[in-house]
């Protein structure tokens, strides 16, 4: 159950793992291994579900479909300062303590409903210094982020141009129909 | 000698000046030797992240924490980014003295920075090359406008530049490929501009991409820009010029041209009989075994402040202060582009006008500050760039449905305007590069570099955002907010000057043709040879200085000799 998340390329393998989103089932996962991080396999699976919650699974696909929640490792591991990476740690812990005292029981045996009401009120709160917070903004941050430049929203929802091939400096503005995620 | 390691030319550095120093010397049938102190880079072939779509980069294109706090100057340049980190040098592999501080950017492969630069090319006139004789700094260019006129035709041809002819005396037309268009906004306030102005002008920024390639530029293997605006990566179109995709592959099909990667320059050999320089001497990147090559003409295009290392480590009897450093002022008088100023607004009205696809480049306003006579209380000018845009409103409100909804929203946000200027700086004794007595793991010796900002800079940067805000504020552009970045000199990437060009050898380095007055068959075309800085964009200078260079060069050794 407390396993360590382990890889020895990070970088390679996360690269690899967020262009294959058929690797998400847990069983089949290559772990990551963190340089500064120490997540267990709990913690990761609360992240997850946390994604999950921010950007769930409808029509389209969800936060764990694309791996939000190992991106967000991969970045607080990578590109973030060392003292904002304790932050986070301990936002975390704080983070499963306040949804047990909220909800009368472990984040693992919530249900997407309960998660859904506790993380809503996490996001209109006013916001502090708190590590609580930072470690919740962090996640929605680096959440919303993989989702926006996944290939999924690139290439089905605002579609990224690598080769435009053209140049228009002024033409109408065409009211693009709304996309629906 | 005639054994392997003796030339006709010896090309010091495959940079954008270099790489014009080969194409223009194998051209000519001369055996040439590049020497390249980094790894290859072959075009296509070693662009590995030119394909990569955002989701294929592991941290999105941020620099993990680690590599900044390693190298805290790279990381400051807009351009070290995940998809290009890998063409610039790290601080912490490549250190040097920062007796005043100094972001020095650099780029040790072939093709050196051209495969980085930002492609902004804009013709020196006589107002540029009067400068120092009219406001009494530095020496006197030994050239003028005339004199170079042909050679800015020769390398623009070649290169591929796209503009406007606009018929301005300030910043003269060139040889042009059509221009890609300016934006709504963009044409706005050129519009704007020249109703309230009589001697300032927006035009479409001159930049070295085929708009509209010719069959030169196809016989390099190069094709028609595609808007990617990805061009840090290396280009697999070949839509910019670089020494990687045009000059060096170039040079290597006429078979004349060797190219040595892995060479880390450590001199020029000077010999005291011949009373010429006769080779370098290169010490192995990897094994720092040292060799030396031979050549009756040597050209050094290291970049301009390593350029001043090699001359200045280059010592002999004859010279103990560095080749050709009779006068003692080689190192001296360096000088950069005073990039600080910012200015930006939003513009009202356009909503329902957009662009389509990416364009490579911008809008310029060309110096207007005393350009004809002097007329303000600083020496010199700036040029500025102009851009105006709009994106999509980002709303990560709410989670959830909610949420998902906000991200796809495709509300347009309104249009911004920006500027940031571009200033002379005078060149100054005080500013100087010198030899440390540190050295490196090669056993050269740390560049000691010493420059700042003075009060003409400071004049500079507020009249900068004064006349911008005043032109924004015509054009009727709202929430005019000025910024001053107060980075350090070097980040502008155009550092220049301390083997200056000029007609006396008791005040100069180099005569009218780019060689040391003391030893002829030395010559500098870089950045290190630039007398003054003025205000555009260096590039296309050393680009036409090469080629003007080496056909001195040719016609001399075809006489005779270059002594």
């Amino acid at each position: 159950m407390h396993r360590r998340l382990m890889v020895k390329q990070l970088v390679l393998a996360t690269g690899a793992y967020l262009l294959l989103p058929a690797c998400r089932e847990n069983e089949h996962r290559s772990s990551l291994t963190l340089h500064n991080l120490k997540i267990e396999a709990d913690e990761e699976a609360l992240l997850a579900e946390l994604a999950e919650t921010i950007l769930p699974k409808t029509d389209t696909p969800g936060a764990k479909d694309i791996s939000a929640h190992l991106f967000t490792l991969v970045m607080v591991d990578d590109c973030v300062k060392k003292e904002d990476q304790q932050k986070f740690m301990r936002g975390l812990k704080d983070f499963r303590k306040a949804a047990k005292t909220r909800l009368d029981k472990p984040w693992e045996e919530t249900t997407p409903e309960q998660r859904h009401a506790f993380v809503a009120d996490l996001d209109k709160a006013k916001k502090d210094d708190g590590d609580l917070h930072y470690f919740y903004s962090t996640v929605k941050r680096f959440t919303v982020q993989a989702y926006t430049t996944s290939q999924y929203f690139l290439t089905k929802v605002q579609v990224y141009e690598l080769v435009p091939g053209r140049y228009h400096g002024c033409v109408p503005l065409k009211p693009a129909p709304q996309t629906t995620l | 000698m005639g054994n392997n390691n003796q030339f006709d030319a010896i090309v010091i550095g495959s940079g954008i000046s270099g790489g014009w120093a080969a194409k223009e010397f194998t051209e000519k049938g001369f055996k040439t030797l590049v020497l390249e102190r980094g790894r290859n880079v072959q075009h296509l072939k070693d662009y590995p992240t030119t394909n990569k779509y955002p989701w294929e980069f592991p941290h999105r294109n941020q620099v993990p924490q680690a590599d900044r706090d390693e190298n805290p100057v790279v990381n400051r340049c807009y351009a070290y980014k995940e998809d290009a980190m890998h063409f610039f040098v790290k601080d912490k592999e490549h250190p040097y003295v920062q007796e005043k501080p100094f972001d020095w950017i650099r780029g040790y492969q072939v093709g050196g920075k051209s495969l980085l630069w930002a492609r902004q090319t804009q013709r020196w006139s006589d107002y540029d090359f009067e400068g120092p004789a009219r406001d009494g700094f530095a020496v006197d260019w030994p050239i003028r406008y005339k004199d170079m006129a042909p050679w800015y035709s020769y390398v623009e041809k070649f290169a591929g530049i796209s503009g406007n002819r606009d018929g301005l005396a300030a910043l003269p037309d060139g040889e042009f490929l059509p221009p890609f268009e300016l934006n709504c906004v963009e044409t706005f306030f050129r519009g704007e501009v020249a109703k309230n102005y009589k001697d300032r002008h927006v035009i479409y920024a001159r930049c070295a991409h085929l708009s509209h390639p010719q069959p030169v530029h196809l016989e390099q293997g190069r094709a028609q820009c595609q808007n990617r605006n990805l061009c840090q990566r290396g280009c697999p179109f070949g839509g910019y010029f670089s020494s990687n995709s045009s000059t060096i592959p170039w040079a290597q099909k006429t078979g004349n041209l060797t190219l040595k990667t892995d060479a880390v320059v450590d001199s020029v050999i000077y010999d005291d009989a011949k009373g010429q320089a006769t080779g370098v001497r290169v010490l192995d990147a990897h094994t720092k075994q040292a060799t030396e090559y031979f050549a009756p003409v040597i050209f050094v295009n290291a970049a301009a402040l390593n350029t001043n290392l090699i001359l200045l480590n280059s010592t002999s009897k004859r010279f103990p202060n560095g080749l050709g450093n009779d006068n003692g002022l080689m190192g001296k008088y360096v000088a950069f582009h005073n990039y600080r100023g910012h200015v930006s607004a939003e513009c009202d009205g356009f909503g329902d006008s957009i662009f389509d696809g990416r364009s490579p480049t911008s809008a310029y306003i060309p110096r207007f500050r005393n350009l004809v006579k002097q007329e303000t209380n600083f020496l010199r000018g700036y040029a500025a760039g102009f851009s105006a845009g709009r994106g999509r409103i980002n709303n990560n409100e709410g989670i959830g449905q909610e949420l998902k909804n906000n991200l796809a929203s495709t509300k347009w946000g309104g249009w911004h305007v920006g500027s940031h200027m571009m200033g002379e700086t005078i060149p100054k004794e005080t500013s100087t590069v010198s030899l440390d007595s540190k050295k490196d793991e090669w056993g050269m010796p740390l560049l000691k570099i010493n420059m700042a900002y003075d009060d003409n800079d400071e004049k500079m940067v507020n009249d900068y955002h004064e006349q911008l805000s005043e032109m924004f504020a015509k054009a009727g552009f709202k929430n005019i907010k000025t910024n001053d970045s107060k980075q350090a000199p070097g980040l502008d990437i155009h550092e220049m000057g301390g083997v200056r060009m000029g007609k006396d050898p008791k005040t100069s380095l180099l005569n009218e043709w780019h060689q040391l007055h003391a030893c002829k068959n030395v010559f500098v075309t870089d950045g290190a040879c630039m007398t003054s800085t003025s205000t555009q964009n260096p590039s296309l200078s050393y680009m036409a200085f090469t080629a003007r260079a080496v056909d001195h060069a040719v016609k001399e050794l075809k006489k005779g000799s270059l002594v």
